[in-house]
């Protein structure tokens, strides 16, 4: 027997609404501050209503969902003529040929315990500090579980394009990380042994 | 097995934390990276630095009110 058809209102209820926690914390994370990501989570919402219609019951509401925050959040950067921080694609295909990382002596040691040090704060801003492209790889793939496959049908772009701009995302953020380690006087443990390949 | 380098370790932890990836071939990933000499100490820091970022990252709460709002949306 076919399901019964929910009504637009029981839909968005049950299918949009436990979402608004990680729509939430993308549009932080794009935006900068909670006043902006309110209004660009309340923005989402309205879209998706008016659109209800072109949602296939069932399906992937949350990476729609997404979809609808991630192009709302492009069309305000139109309207104020301002652009996020742009990428230089042919400089990513290039770092990663060279990729230096090619030893364990690259590798800082990022123990558990420097992360256990930090107020929080440090881990937002290093993520907040990555080219916008770049955090939202890293915010839809680490933070919020979404597949390749669901990354680039959210933000239109070849799986490959996805894997190759996580690549550099996590290399730049363990970058990040790895220098606020050093500041706080960390040093690497490991013997010069165990840094050899 | 075969021997593979460090960059190819890399590229393999990288792929078994992918989101997509199905279980069986988790765990041939998984054994192969264990076979690497470096492999448990670089698949253990990438789990923890992954582990740790997400648990980390600040996630505004949303209020009451705002739920309220959003629910409006659908009942106007």
């Amino acid at each position: 027997m076919d399901k019964e058809k929910r009504s637009p209102e029981a839909l968005f209820e049950e299918e949009f609404l436990p979402h608004i926690d990680s729509l939430n914390t993308f549009a932080f994370h794009l935006t900068y501050n909670e006043v902006d990501a309110q209004d660009l989570v309340q923005e989402t919402y309205l879209k998706a209503f008016r659109f209800i219609e072109k949602y296939e019951e069932g399906t992937n509401a949350k990476a729609w969902l997404f979809k609808i925050l991630k192009n709302a959040y492009i069309n305000q950067y139109r309207k104020k003529n301002k652009r996020p921080t742009q990428v230089d694609y042919e400089e990513v295909v290039g770092f990663q040929d060279g990729d230096e990382s090619s030893s364990m002596s690259s590798y800082f040691d990022l123990r558990e315990e420097i992360f256990d040090e930090m107020m929080g704060d440090e881990v937002s801003s290093a993520v907040n500090s990555l080219p916008i492209d770049f955090r939202t790889v890293i915010l839809l793939c680490d933070i919020e579980g979404f597949t390749y496959e669901e990354i680039a049908k959210i933000i239109d772009i070849p799986i490959g394009t996805v894997r190759s701009r996580l690549f550099r995302a996590r290399n730049m953020l363990k970058d990040k990380l790895k220098n606020y380690a050093m500041s706080m006087g960390y040093k690497d443990h490991r013997s010069d042994e165990d840094l050899m390949e | 097995m075969e021997d593979f380098n460090f960059t190819e370790l890399k590229r393999r932890i990288s792929l078994y934390f992918e989101n997509d990836s199905q279980t069986n071939e988790k765990e041939n990933i998984f054994n192969e990276i264990q076979s690497h000499p470096n492999g448990p100490e670089v698949f253990n820091r990438e789990r923890t630095i992954r582990e740790k970022i997400k648990e980390r990252v600040h996630r505004p709460s949303v209020s009451a009110g705002m739920i309220d709002q959003i629910k409006k949306i659908a009942h106007k």
